[in-house]
């Protein structure tokens, strides 16, 4: 009696060890298979966002106002679902990484995106600009989180020049005085001011909150700095022409000085080589237009300079571009 | 009789370990079958979803090619303000650049091994390779070429595009042919 008894203990220990070991198996294919389930889904963001998206707002044709999505619009950007979304330039490459590219990411080529270097989002605003430096380079592309809050700083001598500067409606923007600044979770604050804040005083201001991010940008210098690992980031020169002010945009947009730079670099590097066919084309066009006022060869020479460096020409080769009596516009 | 009990006991016992033992063969075997499945359907995804992302790169290209007009180094434009048209002169232009190394590496990391080649066909075709020297009178552009030595497969498309003879100050039709190899 006492052995059946052991035996029907031993039944059940067994039972319990066994029926332990498969539900073992069945919880762990069923973590294994949400992580397939977000591999999966990882590649579909990137054909979705990537593809469609990046790709097709790097060609689109859009005039010099740019065209923006607001994410609470019907046709708004919209994942469903959370996503972390990183952008990494280093080099002359660029990537935009899905869940930190653990399965799928999105090599750019000639795009240039402006964004945070990591946000966690289930919808983006989107704006896109061209940029002509001063002939057709590409579209920037500037991206941002719909929950972000923009802060304009501006004092006595920038204020005519913040006032005027124009942001897409997309995008939440409140253009303010640096003794009324007052900000919140989400934030990004944009000096222009004479002087770079203290560091103390971002740190102040920043208190408690885990999501605000600071620039500070000096229009006279022309440079950008960030406030990044509780200190300020080294100043990070771009360019701007009377018309276009991309790079600027792209230092709002922006919360890292290494992508800031790589970008600036990648679309100058861009304009020398696009400068470059423009050079040549203009003497192309002196052989087979050789009319003497038309000026082809003046261009080129400037085009020519102006690809190996010399960027500060890029209001004169806009000048000289002028297609008068009959001659065929070099761009 | 106490001994063919004790026999009869023992045999009863014998059967039940053996019915034991079957029962945890049984089971250990069937949790073996369900742990190669498991890992047989998670390769399987896994290789899958890879090859997902891999068809998605591929596309990319083919994708790219079909708005190769829209670069910069290839479209219209007019004070500034682009066209949906192909400058023949940037094409001349754009052929004889390829040729600087610095350049050939540049366009090479963004298209590989392809040719590219555009032939006009309306309104009239003309089979004279564009150059500098002939570029007023011509209808074959060799914008990319890039053959490797040693090919395992091709694939060609083509599509038609709107090209502009500057100095003429006129459109025409051709179509743009693509080879990409692979190595």
């Amino acid at each position: 009696m006492n052995k059946k008894g052991e035996g029907e203990q031993f039944n059940w220990i067994f039972v319990i060890i066994a029926g332990g070991i498969i539900l073992g198996f069945f919880i762990m294919f069923t973590f294994k298979y949400i992580e397939l389930q977000e591999k999966r889904q990882d590649v579909d963001t990137v054909r979705f966002f990537g593809g469609k998206v990046i790709s097709a707002s790097s060609k689109l044709q859009v005039g010099s106002g740019g065209a923006a999505v607001d994410s609470n619009e019907q046709e708004g950007l919209r994942f469903g679902y959370f996503v972390d979304l990183g952008y990494k330039c280093a080099g002359n490459e660029s990537t935009l990484l899905i869940n930190k590219g653990r399965t799928a990411w999105y090599k750019l080529d000639d795009e240039v995106v402006f964004m945070d270097d990591e946000i966690r989002v289930n919808a983006l605003d989107l704006w896109i600009l061209p940029w002509n430096f001063p002939f057709y380079v590409t579209n920037f592309i500037y991206l941002s989180d719909p929950r972000t809050n923009f802060y304009f700083v501006k004092d006595q001598s920038t204020k005519e020049f913040v006032d005027n500067l124009d942001i897409s409606s997309a995008f939440k923007v409140e253009k303010v005085d640096q003794n009324i600044l007052s900000i919140k979770q989400n934030s990004k604050v944009v000096y222009f001011l004479n002087k770079v804040p203290l560091r103390e005083t971002i740190i102040k201001l920043k208190g408690n909150l885990t999501s605000a991010n600071f620039v500070y940008i000096n229009m006279q210098k022309k440079e950008a700095q960030f406030f990044e690992d509780g200190k300020w980031s080294e100043a990070v020169k771009f360019y701007i022409s009377d018309d276009n002010n991309g790079h600027l945009l792209g230092a709002i947009f922006s919360n890292n000085a290494d992508n800031f730079n790589c970008n600036v670099n990648r679309a100058l590097d861009r304009t020398k080589t696009i400068a470059n066919i423009y050079s040549r084309r203009a003497d192309l066009l002196g052989q087979l237009d050789r009319r003497s006022e038309c000026h082809y060869n003046e261009i080129s020479r400037s085009l020519s300079k102006y690809a190996s460096g010399e960027l500060l020409l890029v209001d004169v080769i806009k000048n000289q571009n002028l297609a008068g009596a009959g001659c065929i516009w070099v761009f | 009789m106490g001994i063919l009990k004790t026999t009869g006991i023992i045999r009863h016992a014998r059967k039940g370990q053996l019915q034991i033992q079957e029962t945890i063969l049984v089971i250990f075997i069937f949790i073996v079958l369900i742990m190669f499945g498991l890992i047989f359907f998670y390769k399987a995804q896994s290789t899958s979803i890879a090859n997902d992302f891999k068809k998605f790169e591929l596309d990319r290209v083919s994708v790219d090619f079909i708005t190769l007009g829209d670069m910069p180094e290839f479209s219209c434009s007019k004070a500034g303000i682009r066209e949906s048209c192909i400058d023949t002169s940037k094409l001349v232009v754009f052929s004889e650049l390829i040729n600087n190394k610095l350049y050939k590496n540049y366009y090479f990391d963004r298209w590989g091994y392809k040719n590219i080649t555009i032939y006009t066909v309306y309104p009239g075709k003309n089979n004279i390779k564009c150059t500098t020297a002939s570029a007023d009178n011509c209808g074959v552009w060799d914008v990319y070429i890039n053959k490797p030595s040693k090919i395992t497969s091709k694939i060609i498309r083509d599509t038609p595009v709107s090209l502009y003879f500057p100095d003429k100050d006129q459109y025409a039709i051709g179509i743009m042919v693509v080879e990409a190899y692979n190595v």
